[in-house]
């Protein structure tokens, strides 16, 4: 074997070792919201959190999966008939707003609910005078 | 007097109507020659007066769902740095509200003026879009396009072919809640 092929055959095993990094890179998954091992937290105490202890609430819960347990308040769908549920705070107005990437067929008002899903943070304008929601997407119920 | 008084408060009340939203959806959509790129944000909080033409818009970066993780990481990270600048707002108003009849069932071209703030920057924008009214439900549209280099947002040399420095922006509300 020539020393000019072994150089060849060195580069090429390189880039196709490149390449490979490189597609998984690019590919990267999402994560398994359903079935990962989610913060567990009531939802009072979520939305306290980002009210009361702002730091602290982005440093725990925002772009990680968390297991909110809540009464359903409301159900809704959104403009990509995606389905809403608004799980009760005890600040009137407030809710945590969870978009189902899995709808729940057996929906009943005031009864409590698991729902596991990935923390945004909290949407609140002062200037609109309407309390913010906690917003929770990718949600499933556990 | 007082039922006339009365019936003027009624009337004043039922028509100066505070309309909101907080599962809105905006989009955006990046047309560059490598690919395509869009993503959808739909829990957009959005207010809208009727009396005044007053119309908001509030929503967190970290909201946009992208087709691969990886897209979403470097919008939030690299380009919209959503630690520093989490959320994206626009605040304005309705130009030709007289135009609009909030009580009549209806399709309404709108034009909307106001200032846009994205990633710490805020810049003026008009946009036109349609107001639908139809039986007591107000719902509104718009399509704009936004120039990235006027908000700071910087496309790598190395990804120019990737990602749009003008990229189109959808908006779509139904304004289901009111005050």
């Amino acid at each position: 074997m020539s020393k000019t092929f072994k150089i060849f055959l060195i580069l090429v095993i390189i880039g196709l070792i490149a390449g490979v990094f490189v597609w998984r890179w690019v590919n990267k998954p999402e994560p398994d919201v359903e079935n990962a091992k989610g913060i567990k937290v009531n939802a009072v105490d979520l939305y306290n959190s980002f009210l009361n202890d702002t730091a602290f609430a982005k440093k725990t819960y925002i772009g990680q999966i968390v297991n909110v347990t809540g009464i359903i308040v409301k159900e809704d769908s959104n403009n990509q008939k995606q389905q809403i549920i608004l799980l009760q705070t005890n600040t009137t107005g407030g809710n945590i707003n969870c978009t189902m990437e899995k709808p729940v067929t057996d929906i009943k008002l005031n009864e409590t609910i698991n729902i596991q899903g990935i923390c945004r943070g909290i949407i609140i304008d002062q200037d609109m005078g309407i309390p913010g929601d906690v917003i929770l997407t990718r949600g499933y119920k556990k | 007097m007082l039922f006339l008084l009365l019936t003027a408060i009624v009337g004043i009340s039922s028509y100066a109507q505070k309309y909101y939203t907080k599962n809105g959806l905006v989009s955006f959509y990046s047309k560059a020659p490598i690919e395509d790129i869009t993503a959808d944000n739909n829990q957009v909080l959005s207010v809208l007066m009727t009396n005044t033409g007053d119309i908001q818009f509030s929503m967190l970066n970290t909201g946009f769902h992208f087709k691969k993780a990886m897209m979403e990481e470097h919008f939030n990270e690299d380009y919209m740095e959503s630690n520093k600048y989490p959320k994206s707002t626009f605040k304005g108003k309705i130009t030709n509200l007289s135009a609009i009849n909030f009580t009549k069932d209806g399709s309404y071209a709108a034009t909307v003026s106001g200032d846009l703030t994205m990633h710490g920057v805020t810049n003026k924008i008009t946009a036109s879009g349609t107001i639908t009214v139809k039986s007591g439900a107000v719902s509104a549209s718009s399509k704009f396009t936004v120039h990235l280099a006027d908000y700071k947002i910087t496309i790598p040399s190395v990804v120019k072919n990737n990602i749009a420095e003008n990229v189109e922006i959808t908006v779509s509300c139904n304004y289901n809640n009111k005050m």
